[in-house]
């Protein structure tokens, strides 16, 4: 049971620190100054897409470390390995459209930025259902 | 602090406590083996942490400095040219499982094995 009730809640954890991660800066202000020239919304793409690279790279590389003691649940691997699978394209992908963002601020451009955002954040909840779809139904 | 900011953290701090309310019976931790323990312990102590941290900037009002922000666009584009092996490590490769056989190193072919 252990495990059943506590990976999952990881994931609802690496969620909310997705989700924070872009939306840390949501209601400050950028410095003109900076290097964003005030742009809110390629900060908050930045922040998201590096979030959600931190957030996977430390999924990733927990269930690496602890691989000998997680033997037991071999889902949790699944689940990793669907990560391991998939992240570079959900990562690139969105990178791909904020260069697009980045060179072409269009209306257009914005909302496929934004699309891409929430499609990264809902990665991870993707790679939770992929481990609910593999945990044994019985308790363990 | 918008909505979405305050319910997400909210939703951050409920979780952290969750994982720290959650109960485990003696049997349930006597059945678990030190490294699971220690796996676990360590797993939710580091994004309790990190969730935490990210909260309290959440929570900050302000203005985003030219440091802050600089930091977010080195980290982008050390991240978008691979800079510091992001995907690299040897924790993002796929393993085969254990229960797969690999083909022995070419000392160990017989004459006329297929390698």
């Amino acid at each position: 049971m252990t495990m059943k009730k506590v990976i999952p809640l990881l994931f609802a954890v690496l969620s909310a620190a997705l989700f924070l991660s872009g939306c840390a800066g949501s209601n400050r202000q950028l410095d003109p100054a900076g290097v964003y020239a005030g742009d809110k919304i390629l900060y908050t793409a930045d922040a998201t897409i590096t979030g959600a690279y931190e957030t996977l790279d430390t999924f990733v590389a927990w269930e690496h470390k602890h691989r000998a003691g997680l033997s037991k649940w071999p889902e949790v691997r699944s689940a990793a390995d669907y990560v391991r699978t998939n992240a570079k394209t959900w990562i690139d992908n969105a990178i791909t459209v904020r260069e697009l963002y980045k060179n072409f601020p269009t209306p257009e451009n914005r909302k496929s930025l934004e699309g891409a955002l929430v499609i990264l954040r809902a990665a991870l909840d993707q790679a939770s259902a992929y481990y609910q779809s593999r945990a044994p139904q019985t308790s363990t | 602090m918008s909505t979405t900011t305050k319910s997400a953290a909210a939703k951050a701090d409920a979780d952290a406590k969750k994982i720290a309310e959650s109960p485990l019976t003696a049997e349930q931790v006597s059945a678990m083996n030190p490294l699971q323990i220690i796996a676990i312990t360590d797993a939710v102590l580091d994004l309790t942490e990190k969730v935490l941290s990210l909260v309290n900037d959440a929570k900050k009002g302000g203005i985003i400095t030219t440091e802050q922000q600089l930091a977010v666009q080195t980290k982008y584009a050390s991240l978008k040219t691979r800079a510091d092996g992001q995907f690299a490590g040897e924790h993002w490769r796929i393993a085969p499982p254990a229960s797969v056989q690999q083909t022995p190193p070419a000392e160990f072919l017989q004459p006329g094995q297929p390698g």
